[in-house]
């Protein structure tokens, strides 16, 4: 019980740190004391009290959990509602030999059913002996032992220490600058200095800056240069540390209930994704990183997972590894004669025209227009905005070019991105809806647009000449149609052979 | 599933005819706050007599006159043998196709105004981000209510 009390006690930690921010604004430190002490043990009292009266029974129908102190809540999930069990275990918990359990029953992550802390063995048992119900095997035993069906494991991609080293040097990221400066915002009543007044900054800096002010021009560049250069060890570093947290040991098999994706050095997580349930997969990619042929594959799906995480299938592979996963799921990544069309003309010249429209208004207006610009700055003001306008305009011709689809083989392939290209592969049956797209300039120059409906994520095609978008339209209806996902959408086994 | 022609070439059925009235009124509720402002202007005498109130009235009662037909007249929706089809919008034509072996559940709502003229609006919601509901106004009441039953008894008949 301690074990659970304290493995909770993470998500306490907003109300004490509230408290002890509140408090410290109170002059007299015998009363800070006194109402730092009251409210840990209000907050430690809530959380003994939580954990007491949230239970739990496995029924012969359903899986019954009961929790809340002043309002009580019970939840009976039958056992065929609930699509798999995943576990995950943060660090404090793993510490003690805990998990998390959390029941995916398919509502999509919002009013999860969560087990707070249950140790690793109970945890494995509630998911076989749900597996197990959930099977049909009526007569399971409580503790079922004997449900090791032989769970043959196929593995499709790890990631090697190796490579996640290479992967999170891709993952450069200078986001440890921003908290840092946010959190020296926040606490500045800590720091022993003043944050905002330079000349502080200046008496810090003290003898070496003026030393370095005093050397010249050339000297004070090449140091900020250096200084520059130091971010890159530091984004270098953090990328690393921010991947190898979230993806150290990630491990890809099929398994008879779907595809398993364990990951996580301080956060294992372990979740099951059914085959059935994944509506379309996305290809992306980097910019630096597509030089080197290094892609990520995601899965567009309603199954449950970790609320800040995608459902990442392949984090960072060639694509000869990524095809096989693609093909497994139902959704093989396109050929190589692949047939490919763009989108209108009409739409690329709107679209250029529409970005460079304000910038060259905007020169155009300072040099016009009777404003107090110093002498001589409008000219190159305004040129230099025009440049901006042609680079803008050049940028969406070159969309127009990249961005391609494709309906082939009972697939709808959508790419689009210039430099670092996204690739959507959806089955036609999968979509919810389907829906043609005309603004007034779309029916000047006879293009539409086609929004798709994709649970859990979106699709869309833009700019298709009129008489393709409607193609499009009509096929992708027929074949919606023809699979019909009445009863529970999510449950659905393989569509029949149309 | 069969030979069926394909949703999009049949012909829109027009929305119920008590619909213009609604939009009417509901235009006329929005234009009150600009004429009345306007013609607070006109009495308050800060500019020269008619320059505002005339052409904000003018331009209420073209809305009034032209804005509800405009928009009856764009909106539409087909009922196939699987799919229900809603088209709406002026200026910005959004055809939305709902197969009913995707909808997830339906409502039949009807807010004050639409009680007053005997209309309501049919909503379906799917699983999709995109288009999660999809509403159908302008529908007689009864009309919005035997569409519903009629999606809810396919989806019946069809289910698993």
């Amino acid at each position: 019980m301690v074990a659970g009390v304290l493995a909770s006690l993470p998500r306490a930690a907003l109300s004490i740190v509230a408290a002890i921010a509140g408090a410290r604004t109170i002059g007299d430190r015998g009363i800070m004391a006194g109402l730092l002490v009251v409210a840990l043990v209000v907050t430690l009292g809530w959380v003994v009290l939580a954990w007491r009266h949230h239970r739990y029974l496995i029924g012969p129908d359903d899986l019954r959990i009961e929790q809340g102190i002043l309002s009580r809540q019970v939840r009976a999930i039958p056992y065929d509602r609930i699509h798999d069990v995943a576990l995950r275990e943060p660090l404090v918990a793993r510490l003690f030999g805990l998990a998390e359990v959390a029941f995916d029953t398919g509502t999509g992550g919002k009013d999860e059913a969560k087990l707070a802390f249950v140790t690793r063995d109970e945890g494995a048992r509630l998911r076989d002996t749900v597996r197990a119900r959930r099977a049909g095997v009526v007569d399971a035993p409580a503790d079922a032992t004997m449900v090791q069906e032989q769970e043959v494991a196929r593995t499709l991609f790890v990631l090697t220490p190796a490579r996640l080293l290479l992967f999170g040097i891709f993952e450069f990221s200078l986001v440890v600058l921003a908290v840092l400066a946010g959190a020296a915002q926040q606490l500045d009543f800590l720091l022993p200095f003043e944050l905002y007044d330079w000349r502080e900054w200046r008496e810090i800096g003290g003898g070496p800056l003026h030393w370095l002010l005093g050397l010249g021009l050339a000297v004070q560049v090449v140091a900020a240069v250096l200084g520059l250069l130091l971010l890159i060890p530091v984004g270098l570093l953090t990328g690393i540390v921010r991947t190898a947290l979230r993806d150290w040991g990630f491990r890809l098999e099929e398994t008879s209930r779907g595809l398993r994706r364990r990951r996580g050095l301080l956060t294992l997580s372990d979740v099951v994704m059914p085959l059935e349930r994944v509506q379309a997969l996305v290809l992306g990619t980097g910019l630096l990183r597509r030089r080197w042929g290094w892609h990520g594959l995601q899965a567009i799906s309603l199954a449950q997972d970790s609320k800040d995480q995608s459902h990442t299938l392949v984090p960072f592979a060639q694509m000869a590894e990524v095809a096989p996963v693609a093909a497994l799921a139902g959704l093989p990544l396109p050929g190589e004669g692949q047939a490919w069309q763009r989108a209108s003309a009409g739409w690329r010249n709107h679209r250029m025209v529409l970005s460079a429209v304000l910038p060259g208004l905007i020169g155009l207006g300072m040099l016009v227009l009777p404003l107090d610009l110093p002498a001589g700055a409008a000219l190159p003001a305004a040129v230099s905005l025009w440049l901006v306008a042609v680079v803008l305009a050049f940028r969406q011709y070159y969309l127009w070019r990249h961005n391609r689809h494709a309906l082939a083989d009972g697939l709808l392939y959508s790419r689009e991105g210039w430099l670092s290209p996204r690739l959507a592969i959806a089955a036609p049956a999968k979509l919810q809806s389907a829906e043609l797209r005309q603004g007034p300039l779309a029916r000047l120059g006879q293009y539409a647009d086609l929004h798709l409906g994709l649970a859990g994520g979106t699709l869309a095609l833009h700019g298709l000449p009129v008489e393709q978008a409607r193609a499009i339209h009509s096929a992708l209806l027929a074949r919606m149609a023809a699979v019909d996902f009445s009863a529970a959408n999510l449950h659905a086994p393989d569509p029949p052979a149309t | 599933m069969d030979d069926a022609p394909p949703l999009a070439d049949e012909p829109l059925t027009p929305l119920d005819p008590a619909y213009v009235r609604l939009v009417r009124l509901l235009t006329g509720i929005a234009l009150a706050v600009p004429v009345i402002a306007a013609l607070a202007l006109e009495v308050a005498q800060l500019l020269p007599p008619g320059a505002v109130a005339v052409p904000v009235v003018l331009a209420a009662g073209w809305l009034l006159l032209r804005l509800p037909l405009r928009r009856w007249r764009a909106r539409g929706y087909s009922w196939g043998t699987d799919a229900l089809r809603v088209v709406r919008g002026l200026w910005w034509r959004r055809d939305i196709t709902v197969p009913f072996g995707r909808v997830q559940h339906l409502d039949v709502t009807q807010g004050p105004l639409e009680r007053l003229f005997g209309l309501g609006t049919l909503v379906l919601h799917t699983a999709g981000n995109h288009n999660s509901s999809v509403a159908l106004t302008g529908l007689a009441h009864g009309q919005a209510l035997a569409m519903r039953d009629a999606i809810r008894a396919h989806v019946a008949l069809h289910s698993r």
